[in-house]
């Protein structure tokens, strides 16, 4: 069912077995597991609390803004959207699993190591691909390029050619709304803002969280365990924000909670000539198979971190002409656009000079789009391309979310985000655009020039080093208390019914966008979750049954 | 921002890759039949020696390509691809005005300088 707080009389009560806090792709997935038939006749009471609607509004946006230190950031609120589904409502749909050494410790990356691997998630990734509404469990660019597509051999000990398979995207909170909708055992309640999560005396169990909507409507939800999903700034900030007994915030005893945020640093430190297989350039755009879009992602292998003390990156093949749009097709199209509309082209000469001299371009892209396909220029010898990285980025436990003085429309404080990059992120993108470029030079395809500020060890960090919107690592996941906040199975060290969902418990990123993951996680974390809460039922069942029974019968 | 940014690299690199990378050499003889665009790999060349000095002689250039001292400009332009495969496999590469060139190449646009004074 849909409920919302703004009718619910000031100072109620909602209880429930589960509450999940946040309706972003993590909360829903997990929601959704409790939603199912057999969950619903157990009796299990779920409520999924949402602080916005169905629909951006900017006064519920305002409660993420907050400040940023360091590394140049976007601001904190346009990177997040706080209306039902969350961050799917901007998802670009990228997915791909973890490798197996993105698990792993490895020894030149501090702080490194997850508590499960690879194989444990592999099941849920499996489960992911339904959810995500993508095609067969399969990563391998080779297997998943159409038959008649073949693009450049790259040595698997460098280069792993494996493939982003693009999910619609999947707008979570759309394409499942009626779903939880119909579900009876299951409360989305919508308008409703955490301002705080009430411990016991003993800050070991959790009693509660406090809601207000912004019409100044107050509740209270009471429920046997608690999930946070809010997110990997979110999620910190109410931990943090929730202070009334655990002075340092709730499951902070050891000062880890909001360190260790990582993101997902984008680079285009090169650009490539082409000098030859320009038709094959747009290929590494994207294509589509399956019956879904994909785009090989030109993966670090795992010898090469090894060897160069690396952590994991991938690179895109842009062309430029795409964006200087100076291809015959662009041209054509301007020139088109003008006479359509009775108006003289802006750049006649040159556009015609366009066409005329990329006549091939202009046959193709208007074929395409005729078909209602991608446009996808045709480059030739000499035309410029961008290859861009997305890199992990290694754990730091000086990049981290803190409250700040500023508090939000409901009195709950702000927070203030200090990012920075370090040597061994440098180091990786140079690795990669090295071994990139010795691959592209061996294959005749490409070759590199590298920006100066990458070959210059004193230069910093070029200004179009941007983050990817991906929050991660600040609740880590570790089996040890003093290195994590959460355990393996994302239940916070030291309080009994409190849980998290989502990139924060990443204890590494990979340079595969955190989505997949965090859904697999959250699977995983449901079926976890299930198996408790149907055990206390039993019991409860079996305490409440009266033990004549059986004599009766 | 960052379109024009692009475009502008976009623009002034093109023009600055063609000189290595590009041209119809069916025709060309001699060394401009490895590089067509002649003065640019003699620049490439002129740069390598200024950091190589001990290679300034088309003997010790050869020598370190592991070639024979009487290999012609043909010759050298068949095996050019296997060469460049060979060091790029190797990752036996260099920066020359930040563009990453296999180390044979660049001794090879040095070898056009030594034998061209």
């Amino acid at each position: 069912m849909i409920d919302d707080l703004r009718n619910h009389p000031d100072g109620s009560v909602i209880e429930a077995d589960l509450c999940i806090i946040g309706a972003g792709p993590a909360g829903i997935s997990i929601a959704r597991e409790f939603a199912k038939p057999d969950m619903a006749l157990s009796g299990l009471r779920v409520c999924l609390i949402e602080s916005g609607g169905f629909d951006f509004d900017s006064e519920t946006a305002d409660m993420y803004v907050g400040e940023t230190e360091g590394h140049e950031y976007y601001p904190l609120d346009v990177t997040r959207l706080r209306f039902f589904g969350g961050a799917s409502n901007h998802w670009a749909g990228y997915c791909i699993p973890f490798n197996e050494l993105d698990f792993q410790r490895r020894d030149w990356v501090p702080d490194s190591g997850w508590p499960i691997d690879y194989t444990t998630l592999e099941p849920y990734y499996q489960r992911c691909q339904e959810l995500c509404q993508i095609g067969p469990f399969n990563y391998n660019l080779a297997d998943a390029l159409p038959s008649d597509l073949k693009l450049h051999d790259f040595l698997p000990e460098k280069i792993e050619g494996k493939v982003w398979q693009f999910s619609p995207p999947t707008r979570f909170g759309q394409v499942y709304r009626r779903e939880l909708r119909e579900a009876e055992n299951v409360r989305v309640l919508l308008f409703a803002n955490v301002t705080e999560i009430e411990s016991d005396y003993t800050a070991r169990r959790v009693i509660g969280a406090k809601l207000a909507s912004i019409t100044g409507n107050t509740a209270r939800v009471r429920a046997k365990t608690f999930v946070l999903a809010c997110g990997g700034l979110e999620n910190p900030r109410l931990l943090l924000a929730s202070n009334s007994v655990q002075t340092a915030g709730l499951g902070n005893g050891r000062d880890l909670v909001g360190r260790y945020f990582m993101e997902h640093p984008e680079a285009g430190p090169a650009i490539g000539v082409v000098q030859a297989d320009g038709a094959k350039v747009p290929w590494y755009a994207g294509f589509h198979n399956w019956g879904i879009d994909m785009m090989p992602a030109l993966s670090l292998s795992e010898e090469v971190q090894r060897r160069h003390q690396c952590l994991a990156a991938a690179a895109g093949i842009e062309p430029l002409a795409q964006f200087q749009r100076n291809t015959g097709y662009f041209a054509l199209r301007r020139l088109f656009l003008a006479f359509r509309q009775m108006q003289m082209p802006e750049n006649f000469t040159s556009d015609v000079w366009h066409v005329l001299t990329d006549l091939n371009d202009a046959a193709n892209g208007t074929m395409r789009w005729l078909r209602g396909r991608h446009y996808r220029p045709s480059l030739r010898m000499g035309d410029t391309v961008r290859v861009r990285w997305r890199l992990e980025q290694a754990p730091d436990r000086d990049n981290r979310v803190v409250l700040s003085d500023e508090r939000d429309a409901l009195g709950v404080p702000r927070i203030r985000l200090h990012w920075r990059l370090n040597e061994i992120d440098r180091h990786t993108l140079r690795v990669a655009t090295q071994v990139m470029g010795e691959e592209l030079g061996r294959l005749g395809f490409l070759r590199l020039r590298v920006e100066d500020w990458l070959m210059d060890d004193n230069a910093p960090w070029d200004g179009d080093v941007v983050g990817a919107f991906h929050h991660m690592g600040t609740t880590r996941m570790s089996d040890d208390p003093s290195q994590g906040v959460v355990d393996s199975n994302c239940r916070v060290h030291g309080i009994e019914n409190l849980y998290i969902a989502g990139s924060s418990v990443f204890p590494t990123g990979s340079h595969a966008m955190p989505t997949f993951t965090l859904l697999a996680l959250a699977l995983r974390l449901a079926d976890h979750l299930r198996g408790e809460l149907a055990g206390r039922m039993m019991v409860r069942e079996t305490l409440m049954t009266p033990v004549v029974a059986p004599l009766v019968k | 921002m960052k379109l024009s940014r692009r475009s502008l690299l976009g623009t002034g690199l093109a023009a600055g890759a063609a000189f290595l990378f590009s041209g119809d050499t069916a025709r060309a003889q001699g060394a401009q039949r490895l590089f067509p665009h002649l003065d640019s790999a003699r620049r490439v060349g002129r740069q390598y020696l200024e950091r190589n000095p001990g290679e300034a002689s088309r003997e010790a250039l050869l020598a370190a390509l592991d070639l024979p001292p009487d290999i012609g400009w043909d010759d050298l332009a068949d095996l050019l691809p296997s060469l460049l495969e060979r060091d790029f496999r190797a990752g036996n590469t260099l920066y020359v005005d930040n563009w990453m060139l296999a180390r044979c190449e660049a001794r090879l646009c040095a070898l056009t300088v030594v034998t061209s004074s």
